[in-house]
C-alpha cells in the first residue's frame, strides 16, 4: 500500500519512513532522485558520502565503498517534482509507520572531493550546485554486495 | 631521537601495601568460587583463589619471560576483575535474584580498594614492558609505516602455534573448544577497552576510532554485535556463552592481552600506545581468523557456526586500513615524530602479547591432550626435594592453577579427577597414580572420594 508525501524541497531533503531514510541526491543537470540512505556494504549513511573525482561514484563514508551513482539511482522512490514541490509515493509504508519530513546535511551533493585535499569538506551541500557532468557508470544493484571496495 | 616514557619506580607504596589491599579485594565472598568447573551465569561471581596469593611477592613485578607464572596467573585474573568493574556487566536472565551480588561487585568498598591498588596493580603486572619494548633512532612515519607493514605481513605469512595445536592433535574437537574458550574472554564483551577512547576530543581520528567501534557494535543491531555473533559460535559447539562461564580456564597469556588493552585505554597518557596497538591488533585479524575457519572446517565440517570468524576475516580488513590509515598515520602527522616511537612500542607490545596468546593457548592444547603421555613422563621423572601436599574434600570450591616449574602430580589418598579443559573429559585419578604437570600448565583437581589429596613433587629441570 503506497503512501503518498509531499515534500518542499526549499525545508526538507530527507524522508524517515519507519527504519528507512532516503534522501534528495542531485544530480549534474540538477535532476533529483529519492534515493536510499543505505550504503549495500553495510548501510552506511550515503548521504554523508562525498563523489569520486570523476563524479560517477560515491565513497560511502564507513568502510570506503565506492558505489555507482547510477545504481543509487535505482533505489530512487517515484518522484513527482514540480518547482519546489516534490510528490513522494512510499512503497508498501502502512498508515501506522511514522514518516517524517526532515532536513540534514547531504554530503554526496557536494562537488567532487579535490583528489589532493582528502577530507577537504565544503560548506553545506544539501542544496548542493552538480559536479562535472560524466557518463554514470553503471553499478551492480542494489542491495546487493559491494560493487567495489577500496583497494 | 629516542623518547621512552620515563622509566618510573615500580611501586609508589611498597609491595606489602600492594599485597594487602589485593588480598582484602580477593577475600570478598563474590571470589571464593563454586563446586562447578564452570561458572555460571552471574557475572559477578569469579573464582580468584585467596590462597595463592599467599604466595605471590608483590615486592618483585612480573618480568617479561613469566607470563605463564603462577604469580601471573593470579594476578591477571585480579586485574581483569578489577578492569570489568569498570565496565557494565548484568546478567542476561535478568538481575533478580543477583541484586546482592551485582551491589557487591559495584559497591563502594571494592571500588575503594579497586582505587587504591589499581595503578600498583598495573605496574606490577605491565611495568616490565618499560625495559622489555624499546624504539630508538630516527622515527618517522614513513619508518611507522614500513615497520607495521613489516609486521603485518610476517604476521600473515607465519604460522599460528595454537591452531597448529589443534589439527595436530589427537581430540581434535577438545583442543578446538579449548582454543574457543581463549577468544571467550574478549569476545564475550568485545570492544569494552576500545569504548573507553571514545571520549573526549581529539579530532578526525577520534571519528575514524568511532567507525571501527560501530562494526564491532553491530550498527546498534543487538544480532550483528561481534559479541552476539561470539555467543552463537559457542552455542553451535555446545558450549555456555555468558560472561565468564569459562573463567577457570583462561590461561594467563590471553587474560595478559586483554588486560594489555584495558591497561593503554585507561590511562591516556598511553593513548598513542593504544593506537599502534590496535592499528596492529586489527590488520592481523582478518588472516587470523581465515586460518581459524580453515582449522575449525576440517575439525567440525558445517557442524559449527563460524559467522563470527567470517565477520572478522572481511570487517578488520578495513579495522586494519582505517586504523592504519585514519589513526595510526593521520595521528603521526598530526601530532609529529615524537609521538611515533610510542605507536611503534604499542605495536611492538600487541605483537609480543599475541605471541603469548599463541604459545600459552598451543602448550594448554598440547599437555590437555597427551595425559596418557605426562603419566608415563611423571613415572621417569626425577623429583627433586619435599613435595608440597593439597587436600580435597567432594563438592568443595573448584579452582584451577598452575606452577612455574614442572611438578608431579601423585595422588596420595582417595580418588580424584584431573581438569585440564573446560569441554574435554577429565581424567581420573586413584591412590598412586601420578601425572606430569609442566611448567605453566593449567589444570584443577577435583575430589571424585569423600575427600582426596595429593602431592605435588617439585621435578628436576634437567630431566
Ligand atoms: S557501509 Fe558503506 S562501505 Fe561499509
Ligand atoms: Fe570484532
Ligand atoms: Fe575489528
Amino acid at each position: 500500500m503506497s503512501r503518498i508525501v509531499v515534500m518542499d524541497l526549499r525545508e526538507h531533503n530527507t524522508v524517515l519512513a519507519g527504519h528507512d531514510r532516503y534522501f534528495v541526491l542531485v544530480g549534474p543537470d540538477g535532476d533529483s532522485h529519492l534515493v536510499r540512505d543505505w550504503c549495500p556494504h553495510r548501510g552506511g549513511p550515503l548521504s554523508l558520502s562525498r563523489l569520486t573525482p570523476d563524479g560517477r561514484r560515491l565513497t560511502c563514508p564507513w568502510h570506503g565503498t565506492k558505489v555507482g551513482v547510477a545504481a543509487v539511482r535505482r533505489t530512487g522512490l517515484p518522484m513527482v517534482r514540480s518547482g519546489d514541490e516534490a510528490i513522494v509515493l512510499l512503497p508498501d509504508t502502512p498508515d501506522d509507520v511514522p514518516v517524517t519530513l526532515v532536513h540534514k546535511r547531504i554530503l554526496a551533493n557536494l562537488p567532487p572531493e579535490d583528489p589532493d585535499r582528502p577530507g577537504s569538506d565544503g560548506p553545506d551541500g544539501s542544496a548542493g550546485p552538480a559536479g562535472p557532468a560524466g557518463t554514470v557508470e553503471d553499478c551492480a544493484e542494489l542491495p546487493a554486495l559491494p560493487c567495489e571496495e577500496q583497494r | 631521537m629516542t623518547i621512552q616514557e620515563q622509566s618510573l619506580p615500580v611501586f609508589a607504596s611498597d609491595g606489602e601495601v600492594l599485597r594487602d589491599r589485593v588480598a582484602s579485594f580477593a577475600a570478598n565472598q563474590l571470589f571464593g568460587g563454586r563446586p562447578d568447573l564452570l561458572h555460571g551465569p552471574n557475572p559477578y561471581r569469579r573464582t580468584l583463589v585467596p590462597e595463592a596469593l599467599a604466595e605471590v611477592d608483590f615486592d618483585r613485578p612480573l618480568g617479561a619471560r613469566e607470563f605463564a607464572s603462577s604469580r601471573a596467573l593470579t594476578v591477571h585474573r585480579i586485574l581483569g576483575t578489577y578492569y570489568e568493574s569498570e565496565t557494565v556487566l548484568l546478567p542476561e536472565q535478568g538481575l533478580a535474584g543477583l541484586r546482592p551480588d551485582f551491589e557487591a561487585f559495584y559497591g563502594e568498598e571494592l571500588r575503594r580498594i579497586r582505587e587504591s591498588s589499581l595503578s600498583d596493580l598495573e605496574r606490577f603486572a605491565f611495568g616490565f614492558l618499560d625495559g622489555e619494548v624499546e624504539v630508538s633512532g630516527d622515527c618517522t612515519p614513513e619508518v611507522l609505516d614500513t615497520y607495521l607493514r613489516h609486521l603485518v605481513d610476517e604476521a600473515a605469512r607465519g604460522d599460528s602455534p595454537a591452531l597448529d595445536a589443534i589439527a595436530t592433535a589427537a581430540d581434535r574437537p577438545a583442543a578446538a573448544d579449548t582454543y574457543l574458550v581463549q577468544l571467550a574472554l574478549d569476545g564475550l564483551t568485545e570492544a569494552s577497552a576500545m569504548s573507553r577512547n571514545l571520549g573526549g576530543a581529539y579530532g578526525p581520528e577520534q571519528s575514524a576510532l568511532f567507525k571501527v567501534f560501530i562494526d564491532e557494535f553491530g550498527y546498534g543491531v543487538h544480532e550483528s554485535k561481534h559479541t552476539t555473533i561470539f555467543t552463537k559460535m559457542l552455542g553451535s559447539r555446545g558450549m555456555a556463552s555468558h560472561v565468564h562461564a569459562y573463567w577457570n580456564f583462561y590461561l594467563p597469556g590471553p587474560i595478559a592481552i586483554n588486560n594489555h588493552y584495558y591497561l593503554l585505554s585507561r590511562d591516556h597518557a598511553k593513548f598513542f600506545r593504544y593506537a599502534g596497538a590496535v592499528a596492529y591488533a586489527e590488520a592481523v585479524f582478518a588472516p587470523a581468523f581465515v586460518k581459524m575457519i580453515k582449522v575449525f572446517r576440517d575439525v567440525f565440517g558445517d557442524d559449527v557456526d563460524l559467522h563470527y570468524c567470517d565477520e572478522h576475516a572481511h570487517i578488520d580488513e578495513h579495522h586494519g586500513r582505517i586504523t592504519r590509515e585514519e589513526i595510526l598515520l593521520a595521528l603521526a602527522e598530526r601530532h609529529g615524530n615524537h609521538v611515533v616511537p610510542e605507536l611503534m612500542r604499542g605495536i611492538a607490545e600487541a605483537r609480543m602479547l599475541g605471541g603469548w596468546f599463541e604459545d600459552d593457548t598451543a602448550a594448554q592444547i598440547t599437555w590437555s591432550d597427551t595425559i596418557p603421555r605426562h603419566r608415563e613422563l611423571a613415572a621417569d621423572a626425577t623429583l627433586d626435594g619435599p613435595p608440597e601436599r593439597a587436600e580435597r574434600t567432594r563438592g568443595a570450591a573448584f579452582h584451577t592453577r598452575n606452577h612455574d616449574h614442572a611438578v608431579v602430580l601423585e595422588i596420595e589418598d582417595g580418588e580424584a579427577e584431573l581438569v585440564t579443559s573446560a569441554t574435554g573429559t577429565p581424567t581420573p585419578l586413584a591412590k598412586g597414580d601420578a601425572v606430569l604437570v609442566p611448567a605453566g600448565r593449567v589444570y584443577g583437581v577435583r575430589a571424585l572420594s569423600d575427600a582426596s589429596s595429593h602431592l605435588l613433587h617439585p621435578v628436576r629441570t634437567s630431566a
